[in-house]
């Protein structure tokens, strides 16, 4: 009993911090909902910075095209915009896809080297670059015609070094892709409101807006680290600069849709946020503000959380439920699925609904699963999104956070204690 | 726009990141309102949710005296068939009740047990009426006591029988079959003088149509004298 009681304590403590930055998001998003959109920017075409948009890619012949198109079609002044295509060693025809774009269109380079990785191949492009942005887009995403139009006005802050777009899942079809369109339409939204606290972690691959400026003083992205993205953007934090994020810069991007290959990229995710928070500790100096103090520790404390509600769950409902059907089945066996229709009643139903109420830790449940549909619907709005959200939004509310504590359990169980490292790129991490 | 090139003095800029503390003391103080409230409200919902046991608990006694009287005026007439089915459903609607609060508080939480004690009174006068209602009128009805137990040595084997005779029940519904469960562990006279008038010494115990099968016996046993 004492153990129970415990636990109960140690969730009403983690429930209360995470009630306690939910509302500090709400709070900070309606100190700031004046400027949630992108500022406009009102330059004559001339004046606009030019822009090198950096494609690394890898095996990726049947892509490659719609992401090039959808960069020529960006709403942009023709002669400020590059394209700048790596073939990071395809063994397939990836090179040549990309090549045909050069007969139709000046602005289109197409490069090939030995593979190295997608941090490799970025750096060979912005080596090659010079133009005053650069804007890396993975092979597998494509951009919208007004993203480019919509992130730029941010950089009218000298002080902001990149733009985010706002990123969301191509055609989410099925259980998995559903369920990370609305994980990355919430990320929208989280990220928007980090931004204002200076605190973004991580500058998605597909399309982030950088002044060239930085690579340049402080070097291209970290080709040895598992997770670059994040690298680069912790990086940028240490050295002060801002890190935007845009909600109308839309950008599409393919989703895993099967379960392992999903896992992989959230064990390398989450194991590259481990690694690069560590690496650079100084981060949880004061200076840097709520990025040290609230946004990297709750970032654990989700964890935590996500961990324990699910050793729960296993535990009461499926530990204990399972050991009991296995011991009704060796008593019964086949007969213990008989029902007899005449038997149901539903007064039976209504008060086994009612009887869960009887758990204090369900007013928990119930107020975030509000929190989470309200965010998600605004999130939704905010990025313009017109498609329909509602089975993605079911998944969500009811299998996220197994999902998260299992993708994390994983990374912590197969890496850290049974010390199996990830493969990627070249090594294994 | 601006100058492309990157700012190169940047120690100003760390006050864009300076923490409001006000903001915190607001968040903090609206955190600890709404926390409070959410566990007054969970516990308003939990409280209503045990009066509602409360009222279980006045309803069984009720149905008790209510049986007795039934049982009185048809003491004359006494193979009326409504007699035969009366209040079926609410002990039914009653076993499950406590089934739930048992998986939701625990088999030893005093809740249950105050629950437990009028609805074992109410089923053993229920059980009397109608072992007498199936001699007197020569009805085609099985009756099964069923003893069990929860304590460590027992419980195991009381919950297999359970899943049997929930079976049994089920393949053959109530009109036809039922079954009385009896907490052996319950403090209560009745329980304690069925105890000894059958002899029962281990649980679980079946009590079939006056036949004794003591511990355990499978689906296949029992059937045969259903």
């Amino acid at each position: 009993m004492e153990e129970i009681a415990f636990y109960y304590i140690m969730v009403y403590i983690i429930s209360f911090f995470g009630l306690f930055t939910g509302i500090f998001f709400i709070l900070t998003i309606v100190e700031h909902r004046d400027h949630m959109k992108t500022p406009k920017i009102n330059l004559n075409d001339k004046d606009l910075p030019s822009v090198t948009v950096v494609i690394p890619a890898y095996n990726e012949e049947k892509g490659i095209g719609v992401t090039i198109r959808s960069v020529q079609n960006l709403d942009y002044p023709r002669e400020k915009l590059r394209i700048i295509v790596v073939d990071d060693g395809s063994t397939d025809n990836t090179y040549n896809e990309a090549k045909k774009f050069c007969l139709k269109d000046k602005r289109v380079k197409v490069f090939t080297k030995e593979n190295g990785g997608v941090a490799s191949a970025t750096n060979y492009g912005i080596k090659r670059a010079d133009t005053d942005l650069i804007a890396p887009l993975d092979a597998d995403s494509f951009v919208t015609r007004d993203a480019l139009k919509n992130m730029i006005g941010y950089l009218n802050n000298p002080n902001v070094v990149v733009v985010t777009p706002a990123l969301t899942v191509y055609n989410p079809r099925g259980f998995l892709q559903k369920l990370q369109y609305a994980e990355y339409t919430l990320s929208i939204y989280l990220r928007r409101v980090f931004g204002f606290m200076n605190s973004i972690t991580v500058t998605p691959g597909p399309f982030s807006l950088y002044r060239k400026a930085f690579f340049d003083k402080y070097g291209g992205y970290d080709e040895d680290n598992i997770t670059q993205d994040i690298e680069i953007a912790l990086r940028i934090q240490k050295n002060g600069y801002k890190i935007e994020n845009s909600m109308d810069g839309v950008v599409y991007t393919i989703a895993p849709n099967k379960f392992k290959a999903l896992l992989k990229q959230r064990m390398r995710w989450y194991f590259g946020f481990i690694t690069n928070v560590l690496k650079n500790k100084d981060l949880f100096n004061p200076k840097y503000g709520y990025l040290a103090l609230l946004i990297l520790p709750s970032a654990f404390v989700a964890v935590l959380f996500a961990i324990a509600f699910f050793s729960y769950f296993i535990y009461k409902n499926v530990l204990d439920y399972g050991i009991d059907r296995i011991i009704e089945f060796s008593v019964l066996g086949k007969d213990m699925f008989f029902i007899n229709l005449k038997n149901i009643k539903l007064q039976t139903i209504l008060d086994s609904i009612t009887n869960m109420f009887l758990n204090p830790l369900i007013m928990l449940v119930i107020v975030s699963i509000l929190i989470t549909v309200i965010t998600l619907t605004l999130a939704k709005r905010a990025s313009s999104d017109k498609r329909n959200m509602f089975l993605a939004t079911i998944y969500f509310l009811f299998t996220y956070w197994f999902f998260y504590a299992i993708w994390w359990l994983s990374v912590l169980i197969y890496r850290f204690m049974l010390g199996q490292k990830l493969a990627w790129g070249k090594r294994k991490y | 726009m601006v100058n492309m090139n990157i700012k190169n003095k940047r120690n100003n800029d760390y006050k864009e990141r300076r923490i409001n503390v006000t903001k915190i003391v607001a968040v903090f103080a609206i955190t600890c309102l709404v926390f409070i409230l959410g566990l007054i409200i969970g516990n308003v919902v939990i409280s209503s949710k045990q009066e509602a046991l409360l009222s279980t608990e006045e309803s069984l006694k009720l149905d008790l005296i209510d049986l007795e009287l039934q049982e009185k005026i048809t003491e004359s007439n006494p193979c009326t068939k409504y007699v035969l089915y009366t209040l079926g459903d609410r002990i039914d609607q009653s076993a499950s009740k406590l089934i739930m609060l048992e998986g939701q508080l625990g088999k030893t939480d005093e809740r249950v047990i105050a629950l437990k004690k009028p609805y074992t009174l109410l089923i053993v006068r229920h059980f009397l009426l109608i072992k007498e209602r199936i001699k007197n009128c020569d009805e085609d009805y099985v009756v099964v006591l069923f003893f069990y137990s929860n304590e460590p040595k027992y419980i195991v084997d009381s919950e297999k029988e359970g899943y049997v005779l929930s079976y049994f029940s089920k393949k053959y519904g109530t009109e036809n079959l039922r079954v009385y469960s009896i907490d052996a562990d319950l403090d209560l006279g009745v329980v304690n003088t069925l105890k000894e008038v059958y002899n029962i010494t281990e649980y679980p115990t079946v009590i079939i149509n006056d036949k004794k099968f003591s511990g355990f016996h499978s689906k296949e046993e029992l059937e045969k004298e259903i």
